[in-house]
């Protein structure tokens, strides 16, 4: 018995999921995009199926014994950490993309969340490489919007960026998204949250962001499995936005805040490190983040040293220093613990 | 504590100081053996050497860093991290101070084993590239002074073309099967241990083996297998004690060849390539050999984007440019999986001829 799921984001790009797991405790992690799950689709831009498939890897170009690349055309057979899998992508840079994943996760995890591995290392890669071939660019970071305006705080792990999230929700700001936004050539900024049941969950019930007491854990899954009413989808959460403000964050060691302008072009190479490592590891935990997708789009371009995955960084650089033009950049550097106060100065003085 | 000293083609100096006490390295061996033909034994000072690579049992952080994903630490200058991949832990800390890089590493035993492949050959590419010469992932061979480059990914050939052109009585020397430094259109042997496992040894090279060679190499096969292919080792043979013909001489460029492997019903095919796409592919082939420090770089670059760490792939893709000039000609070749040596490189020598 296969369970189909479909998300459609926002029209730009619709997305077919078919898996052949029965059982996921923690569906909103487990299917990290629910927030755009939609009816069925008829013909989708990228299909993910799930489960075994026999690959037609044949007339393949092979690179470092691994990777079997043709065409359009991606296969490989890989290892992370303990857990090892098949993936096999057809239109990985044009046209209608199917992706046929077959891994597994060990122990509990493959109870709860069994098809989160093809979306966070193959899926959530992919849906950025065909956004920006439809002119938006996803953006690792926070987004907040309030009276139609937004602010865009961008930053790697650890950088406060859900603290602030939480401290907006409580101050009647809604999230355009708590770890992507999807960006567009004219200065819009799209929602794009992942488990935002989650996010809906922590602003709800917790006074804190972390889920740390059994009770708390008990009262998440509960919270998680219901059906949840769409009010708190509007209270929570925005569609759409106009960016005014652009910010970089760093934690750092020191105590205090201390802000700086950027310009552009930094700003630029800035945003494309830190999409190349969300491509090497993202995800809910250490051992389930490391991905690989960055090596595959290597080897690929390696092989095809003309193609659009090869000019890939260099195409999002253009777009970035495009759409960036005429926004306030700032870089902020952040302190180790987090405080109400860098919300206030962070967020609030800039509405 | 072991303090030993290289010297590569007067380019590159470093130190490599060795703080670990560890019995390992006694019964597996040299982890530094890829560089044992740069050996130096003259002391340098260290104001003269390009880096100095620390092995050590811990190291403590700096504390006036950024912090980035709870696990990178880094400044201007500065990185600092604790990783892993399967069974192997190290930490990390590379410095910039006064012109000089040190690297200072805390690795467990596998991290040890695989500490030049993993960390040490990155640094040298790095120094290289600041200096304004390229590094080729590629094997090499010379004739008349002439040079014969073929670039590949792991698994293409390059080992198995040049051993098969260094045997054929042709008049071939070896320059080296692994990497190759250019500059000015000339290429400079880099004689690093032949990496050898079951698909690229001929019987050229097996007939020089000593009986206990031949042994070591078949048991790593076995362990290969057993292993369902989680531990690969390969036989490392210093090329300068079992090959005849080798030439150490700077010589002219005359070919670069980039070797690409296909499976299924293909034949073998050879075309000219541009410049331009052959430094993308020469460019794309190195970015693929190291992983970690090139990644530590790509979060380095998060925070300093105009940092020689951060804009080191440019540089290395623009001195190719400079070092590679128009006179070289370039080929793509593909090559069936299915095909035997002796038919690839003379399908080679002919395509070369008519051309």
């Amino acid at each position: 018995m296969t369970r189909k799921i479909n998300y459609d984001i926002h029209n730009l790009i619709s997305i077919e999921i078919l898996t052949r797991s029965k059982l996921d405790l923690l569906k909103d992690l487990n299917f990290f995009l629910s927030y755009f799950e939609t009816e069925d689709i008829g013909n989708p831009d990228i299909e993910l199926n799930i489960g075994e498939f026999s690959p037609s890897n044949t007339d393949c170009y092979i690179v470092d014994h691994k990777y079997y690349i043709k065409e359009n055309y991606f296969y490989c057979s890989d290892q992370i950490g303990n857990v090892k899998f098949n993936v096999e992508i057809f239109g990985f840079e044009k046209g209608k993309s199917v992706v046929n994943f077959d891994g597994n996760v060990h122990g509990l995890e493959q109870l709860l969340i069994p098809d989160y591995l093809a979306q966070n290392m193959i899926l959530r890669p992919l849906i950025e490489l065909k956004l920006l071939q439809r002119g938006y660019a996803v953006i690792h970071g926070l987004g907040l919007e309030k009276n139609g305006k937004s602010v865009i705080l961008a930053g790697r792990g650890g950088s406060h960026k859900t603290s602030i999230a939480m401290t907006a929700l409580r101050n009647n700001y809604r999230l355009i998204g708590d770890d992507r936004v999807i960006l567009s050539s004219d200065g819009k900024v799209y929602s794009y949250p992942f488990y935002h049941k989650l996010i809906r969950f922590k602003a709800d019930c917790l006074s804190e962001e972390h889920v740390s007491s059994i009770f708390d854990k008990y009262r998440m899954l509960k919270y998680l499995n219901s059906n949840i009413e769409d009010d708190t989808r509007l209270k929570y959460f925005s569609d759409i936005g106009t960016l005014s403000e652009f910010i970089l964050l760093a934690k750092s060691d020191s105590s205090e805040l201390v802000s700086r302008d950027l310009d552009v072009r930094s700003t630029a190479s800035k945003l494309i490190n830190n999409s190349k490592m969300e491509m090497v590891s993202s995800g809910i935990s250490r051992s389930l983040g490391k991905i690989n997708f960055l090596k595959y789009m290597c080897a690929y371009s390696y092989v095809f040293p003309d193609s659009y995955i090869s000019n890939y960084w260099l195409l999002l650089s253009e777009f970035l220093m495009d759409a960036l033009n005429g926004t306030h950049l700032t870089h902020v550097r952040l302190p180790m613990n987090y405080d109400s106060i860098i919300f206030q100065r962070l967020v609030e003085e800039s509405w | 504590m072991a303090e030993t000293y290289y010297n590569i083609h007067d380019v590159v100096r470093f130190k490599i100081i060795d703080k670990q006490k560890s019995l390992v390295d006694r019964i597996i061996g040299d982890p530094f053996q890829e560089y044992e033909n740069y050996l130096s034994k003259d002391i340098v000072e260290d104001q003269n050497l390009d880096f100095v690579v620390n092995i050590v049992d811990n190291i403590e952080r700096r504390r006036d860093t950024y912090i980035l994903d709870d696990e990178y630490y880094v400044n201007e200058g500065y990185i600092y991290t604790s990783d892993s991949y399967k069974i192997a832990k190290w930490d990390i800390e590379v410095i910039e101070s006064d012109r000089r890089c040190i690297v200072n590493i805390a690795p467990n035993v596998a991290a040890k084993l695989f500490i030049s492949g993993f960390f040490i050959d990155f640094v040298i590419q790095y120094v290289l590239t600041q200096k304004g010469y390229s590094i080729v992932h590629s094997s090499a061979v010379s004739k008349c002074g002439r040079s014969h480059l073929f670039s590949g990914r792991g698994g293409s050939g390059k080992t198995s073309i040049a051993i098969h052109l260094i045997s054929s009585d042709q008049g071939f020397d070896y320059m080296g099967d692994d990497f190759v430094l250019i500059k000015d259109g000339h290429s400079l042997p880099y004689f690093t241990p032949l990496n050898l496992f079951n698909y690229n040894v001929n019987s050229f090279l097996l007939q020089k083996f000593s009986r206990v060679q031949k042994l070591n190499f078949k048991f790593k096969g076995w362990i290969y297998r057993v292993t369902g292919g989680y531990a690969k080792f390969f036989t490392k043979l210093n090329p300068l004690s079992i090959i005849p013909n080798v030439s150490s001489r700077q010589s002219e460029v005359s070919t670069v060849t980039i070797i690409i492997p296909k499976n299924g019903d293909t034949e073998f095919n050879l075309k000219p390539l541009s410049k331009n796409d052959a430094v993308k592919h020469i460019t794309n082939n190195l970015m693929m050999d190291s992983w970690f420090i090139p990644k530590y770089f790509v979060q380095y670059g998060y925070m300093f984007p105009d940092s020689g760490y951060s804009r080191f792939w440019d540089k290395y893709h623009q001195n190719l440019m400079i070092n590679l000039p128009e006179s070289i000609k370039f080929y793509r070749v593909e090559v069936p999986k299915t095909m035997r040596w002796n038919d690839v490189v003379s399908n080679l020598r002919e395509g070369d001829e008519n051309d």
